[in-house]
């Protein structure tokens, strides 16, 4: 094991420093997004921002902690419709509004959490689409407050945030600080705990850790982008209808997390980009959209589990050491087993830490 | 609420839980028995009722039309069970999202075939019109259909405790791996109960068609409300789904008609409430 570090340690480093780069030129790109097109795609990136946003939330669960959601919309629903029912019927002001959306969808989040906690698995994929029906009935029919089928309008930043432009540079920043807040905090040992939990909760559990505890941690961490982007939603669309969080949003939000690659932190985020984008273009040539979706789905469940990045990766892997490799005829690792190594180095090596730091 | 009305609703309560059986039963064999929670079983439902629709349309025969939605969904379910369920057998999450994924396809191919109408199936004469029950006229067709699904119960109940297949069902809901150990040939047995539960849903499906009707968005209705019938009845259990259907049934039926507004409320609180305190539900064994 020490071998391993020691000769992946100076890999390591000039990785990182690509890394480094390729984020310094996908922030760049981003922000020069409106120089280098027009209103209409535009408009479409600041969607693919606040469903990639909500969608690296939702892998929090998935990815991380290892339970799928089949509720996560609801979140990001409550979030909007709380934001809209604020500015319109009570006149308070579009930053008020956000941070009672944040805290509403919160509680909510931390109600559902209690609720789906004790279960995992088949139950908690169960719960949470209950939970989500449950608020898809309720924004359907408590109408003196959703206005039923109808939805709610208005809503927004309001001002020179409402130029296109504007609002996506907006959407951009809080969209890269929510995100860096949140690889922070995955980094952190709380968030390697999450992971400690997905992988073996017995040996977690043995070593202290209070399980249920880390699941809750895990649901109220992935609830806030959901209330994050809920906002951006807002701001975006002016509107929020049932349809915002029906069990079909919420699964397109699992999709996203499975073909962009739950193993990545941004591969969710590359799947919203997949599907917003796939769904935009083929919008004008069919009405088919949701058969694309079922079989997209259904494929990579079957054939690319891992997801696009995982192959973009693996590809990009096989590219650099591709002359090494067939010169010395050593086979190459494939991408699971080795992200799996270092994922086990990491997890073990914070748990040692973790272990002695809780025995002192 | 008069008496009439109490006993009106109570019966639209009673025959919605008997066709709620239907669907709810094979759902619930296919999961005890393999751990397969099949979210396409509402579009198996729907598409039960459109074919039933078609042929009886067709041939101007509505027992024809049964068995063709009956036997064509079966064939389908069993199809979906080698062509897909089985490349991914014992991983949970990746049966469930394969599940999604048919469920999509099957509910916009529909909508793409059948259209955005709803549509209705007319029933055999002997099933159309009236009769009477204490003394208050009652639709035919939905007392036929609860009768059809008791004759289901039975039939299944019969099957499960008192034949050899019943008892290799039985043991495999016990241990799959032993039921291999056994020489039985346990790929068989999954892909005969997928075809079996398909076609409870197919047979549902036209009895839906006959006294509901079928539209599109009717698949995912159908399912949440098996899938509460499941959860609060115990999930795997025979009884259980019976229990549940009657009890989800009744809710519904009580719930449309007093408070249309908070029926997801009604539906949802008990099964979030039996999820938590009792999360192997009503009738089913710990997992």
């Amino acid at each position: 094991m020490s071998t391993l570090v020691t000769t992946r340690r100076p890999l390591a480093h000039r990785a990182n420093l690509g890394k480094i780069l390729a984020l310094g030129l996908l922030t760049l790109v981003v922000y020069a997004m409106p120089y280098l097109t027009g209103q209409y795609y535009v408009g479409i990136a600041t969607e693919i921002l606040i469903f990639g946003l909500w969608a690296v939330g939702l892998n929090v669960l998935v990815g991380t902690a290892g339970l799928y959601s089949l509720g996560h919309a609801a979140l990001l629903g409550i979030s909007a419709y709380t934001v809209i029912y604020c500015q319109t019927m009570l006149d308070l002001s579009f930053l008020a509004s956000s941070l009672i959306g944040v805290l509403v969808t919160m509680t909510v989040a931390l109600a559902f959490a209690v609720m789906a906690m004790r279960a995992t698995a088949v139950y908690f994929l169960m719960i949470t689409l209950a939970q989500g029906m449950l608020v898809w009935g309720v924004a359907q029919s408590w109408v003196s407050i959703t206005d039923g089928d109808n939805g709610l309008r208005g809503g927004g930043p309001g001002g020179g945030l409402e130029e296109y432009y504007n609002y996506y540079w907006f959407t951009a920043s809080i969209v890269l600080f929510s995100l860096v807040a949140l690889k922070i905090f995955l980094s952190s040992r709380l968030g390697l705990r999450l992971r400690g939990v997905r992988d073996s909760n017995t040996r977690m559990a043995s070593l202290g850790y209070n399980v249920l505890w880390q699941r809750i941690i895990a649901f109220m961490v992935a609830a806030v982008p959901a209330a994050v982007a809920g906002i951006l939603y807002v701001g975006y669309f002016h509107y929020i209808s049932p349809t915002a969080v029906t069990v079909t949003a919420s699964v397109e939000g699992l999709l996203m997390v499975i073909l962009g690659g739950m193993g990545l932190f941004l591969g969710p985020m590359l799947g919203a980009l997949l599907i917003i984008g796939l769904r935009t273009e083929l919008a004008t040539y069919t009405d088919r959209w949701p058969t694309v979706m079922g079989v997209l789905l259904i494929l990579s469940v079957l054939f690319a589990r891992q997801g696009v990045s995982a192959i973009l990766v693996d590809g990009f892997r096989r590219l650099k050491r591709g002359n090494r490799a067939t010169k010395d005829g050593e086979p190459l690792q494939d991408l699971d087993h080795d992200t799996n190594i270092r994922a086990a180095e990491r997890d073990s090596t914070a748990l040692v830490v973790d272990a002695a730091e809780s025995r002192q | 609420m008069g008496g009439t009305q109490l006993l009106l609703t109570f019966m639209n309560g009673l025959t919605l839980g008997g066709l709620l059986f239907m669907v709810a039963s094979g759902f619930t064999l296919i999961f005890g028995l393999m751990r397969v929670v099949n979210l396409a079983h509402g579009a198996f439902y729907l598409w039960g009722g459109y074919i039933g629709l078609t042929v009886t349309v067709v041939t101007g025969n509505f027992w024809v039309g049964l068995l063709a939605g009956t036997v064509i969904v079966a064939i389908g379910g069993g199809v979906a069970e080698r062509l897909l369920f089985r490349r991914v057998r014992g991983d949970l999450q990746a049966e469930i999202l394969l599940a999604i994924g048919l469920s999509f396809v099957l509910a916009d191919v529909a909508l793409a075939v059948f259209g955005g109408d709803s549509l209705s199936i007319v029933p055999a004469d002997v099933l159309r019109g009236n009769i009477e029950i204490f003394g208050v006229r009652y639709p035919t067709v939905r007392v036929g259909f609860l009768i059809i699904a008791i004759i289901v119960l039975l039939v299944l109940w019969v099957i499960l405790t008192k034949t050899r297949i019943g008892s290799i069902v039985r043991a495999g809901v016990d241990d799959r791996e032993m039921l291999g150990a056994m020489g039985i040939n346990v790929g068989v047995v999954f892909t005969a109960m997928f075809v079996f539960g398909a076609a409870l849903a197919g047979l549902a499906g036209v009895a839906g068609g006959t006294f509901l009707s079928l539209y599109p968005g009717a698949d995912s209705e159908i399912l949440l409300f098996a899938l509460v019938v499941v959860v609060v009845g115990g999930l795997g259990s025979l009884w259980g789904a019976a229990l549940g259907a009657v009890l989800v049934g009744t809710v519904i039926s009580f719930g449309t008609t007093l408070m249309p507004e908070f029926l997801y409320f009604l539906m949802f609180g008990p099964m979030l409430a039996v999820l938590i305190a009792r999360p192997q539900g009503l009738m089913g064994r710990t997992i």
